[in-house]
């Protein structure tokens, strides 16, 4: 586990001890891994996206590599805020004393799931972060939807944010006409961060069968082919806004995590990575602490956002 | 319902050592890795996942069944997996020599249940690798298991010194060996008789051609492949539709199901 203290890092309110967030979807629902990894490398994991009610999820195939990329249509199965509540927020004790931040996706159809789901995670344990999802592609109505609308996004993040007792992220879709318009309606709305980018909407077809691969005909890219693209986004994102960002998109090397701290990223979520190398924190971690010396700095917070100042 | 909600105590993450890559057939090939803990834990039906290459490209680890596990006094502890060259994973796979060292993640997933004294296993293919180890692990319980083994063509014919104590029928679709035609059909003659407990496992089409000729009352367990990411059950990338009408992790709540448990 990486205990380093120059690693620290606070977005908003909320403190980490290293920058580096397991993304949702990719890590479960916190102790799935636990037989392989340690969770406790991560400065924080986001769990899986929960829905009011209960989901299956989207008929397979779901998934499908694709160059340097993974294309994947889950659709949000998921047990549903009551069950997560119960039973998987209590089952995570010992991971919520190691100080590795747990923050809960949520996913909604409209402002009403939003709401209630939120209500009932004020008397949630062991949760430190709500990350509101506006950008899921895999969800028939809503999801990404919202992510693309300024408006919905201010309504929703205000909504959202006078409900909570806890900190409010919003989780942007990347394929916007303007992203800084979305993160400031996003901020406008009371939000305390916003973390970016979701996948990217894909499509992959299956030559001989002339048929989509995926069960739900489209997708979501994700992985190292999305990188500079997310890069991009974030770069643009952060200079819009005065609150937090936190940068998602292929991350997989401590050199990737440096990039986005240097575009001005506070923290960075991994995601496909995890599935490559479970122990990606770990890994991430390392190479920013050797960076971090042989550059001469003291603390990861020296390098955030160092692009700014520079172009 | 699934057969085990538990995660098996001894998976990790591991650097194994090749200590033999065989090519067995033109396109299918034995490695043996040296992992004393991989080789302590792994039960049939077990898989590992296996990272390719530094490279990004290909990506994810790809899921092989445990073709057998084995501590010998005076041998290196080892697994077995056997593969097929199909894509760019295996295909660097095959370029694997004596002495190179991969990430390996497992064992992962449910091993086969059951206590049959009269077990009939069925494979199609690669499927052989997970039901050869379960058949050395009978033949050392003093069971004598009848495996049914079919390929396409003679160049899937592999060597399975392992079961030379087994009751080992081939059937081969071009007619090079044993029983001239598809292995469902061989299986067709045996399923009515004495069996106590069958174990499939093939690819897609042949499990579906079989699934009619199952006696309902007969014990069966599949094992299933499925496209993965994580193989924890994290990502609930590898779905499988129940016949409850909801979906199951491959990895995680398999790979071995129930037959009747599946939605066919």
């Amino acid at each position: 586990m990486v205990t380093d203290k120059s690693l620290g890092t606070t977005v908003g309110s909320v403190k980490f001890k290293n920058p580096v967030i397991a993304a949702s979807g990719t890590f479960g629902y916190g102790s799935e891994y636990s037989p392989v990894v340690n969770p406790a490398q991560f400065g924080g994991i986001v769990l899986k996206g929960t829905t009011p009610t209960p989901r299956v999820g989207n008929p397979p195939p779901r998934l499908i590599e694709t160059p340097a990329g993974l294309v994947n249509s889950i659709g949000l199965e998921n047990p549903g805020i009551d069950v997560v509540l119960k039973e998987k927020l209590p089952a995570l004790d010992e991971l919520a004393k190691t100080n590795t931040r747990i923050i809960l996706n949520l996913s909604a159809d409209d402002l009403d799931g939003f709401l209630s789901m939120v209500e009932k995670c004020n008397r949630a344990k062991n949760l430190d972060v709500l990350e509101i999802n506006l950008s899921c592609p895999n969800l028939p109505a809503g999801g990404m939807q919202f992510g693309t609308d300024p408006k919905m996004v201010e309504q929703i993040s205000s909504a959202v944010k006078k409900v909570s007792t806890l900190p409010i992220w919003i989780k942007l879709a990347p394929l916007v006409t303007d992203i800084a318009v979305i993160a400031r309606a996003a901020e406008n709305g009371g939000a305390c961060a916003i973390s970016l980018i979701n996948t990217l909407p894909a499509l992959v077809i299956d030559v001989h069968a002339q048929r989509p691969v995926l069960g739900n005909v489209f997708g979501g890219l994700s992985g190292p082919a999305i990188m500079p693209f997310a890069l991009r986004q974030v770069f643009i994102a952060v200079q819009a806004v005065k609150i937090p960002v936190i940068g998602i998109g292929g991350i997989s090397s401590w050199e990737d995590t440096v990039c986005f701290l240097i575009a001005g990223a506070k923290a960075v979520q991994v995601g496909t990575a995890i599935f490559v190398e479970p122990n990606i924190g770990e890994k991430i971690c390392s190479g920013l602490s050797d960076y971090l010396a042989q550059k001469g700095y003291n603390s990861v917070n020296e390098i955030i956002g160092k692009l700014e100042k520079a172009v | 319902m699934p057969i085990s909600q538990q995660i098996p105590p001894h998976i990790g993450l591991h650097t194994a050592t090749v200590e033999y890559n065989r090519q067995l057939q033109t396109s299918i090939y034995l490695l043996s890795l040296l992992n004393t803990s991989l080789a302590e834990s792994a039960k049939p039906g077990q898989f590992i996942t296996i990272k390719m290459g530094e490279t990004l490209s290909p990506l994810l680890r790809r899921p092989f069944s445990i073709f057998s596990a084995s501590i010998v006094e005076g041998m290196a502890p080892r697994v077995e997996i056997l593969y097929k060259v199909v894509g760019p994973v295996t295909g660097l796979m095959s370029h694997l020599k004596a002495g190179d060292r991969i990430s390996v993640l497992g064992p992962l997933g449910n091993p086969y249940p059951g206590d049959f004294q009269r077990p009939l296993l069925i494979a199609g293919g690669t499927g052989i690798a997970g039901l050869h180890f379960l058949a050395q692990r009978l033949i050392a319980d003093k069971i004598k298991p009848t495996i049914l083994f079919g390929v396409r063509s003679k160049d899937e014919l592999i060597p399975l010194p392992a079961l030379a104590n087994a009751d080992l029928r081939l059937a081969c679709e071009d007619g090079a060996a044993g029983f001239c035609g598809d292995v469902v059909t061989l299986a067709k003659k045996y399923l009515d008789s004495h069996f106590d407990g069958v174990y499939v496992c093939g690819p897609k089409a042949m499990l579906n051609a079989l699934h009619p000729f199952l006696p309902p009352n007969l014990p069966c367990f599949v094992s299933l492949e499925e496209t993965m990411a994580c193989g924890v059950g994290a990502c609930r990338g590898c779905a499988r539709l129940l016949a409850d009408g909801s979906y199951a992790s491959v990895c995680r709540e398999g790979p071995v199901f129930k037959w009747k448990d599946l939605k066919w």
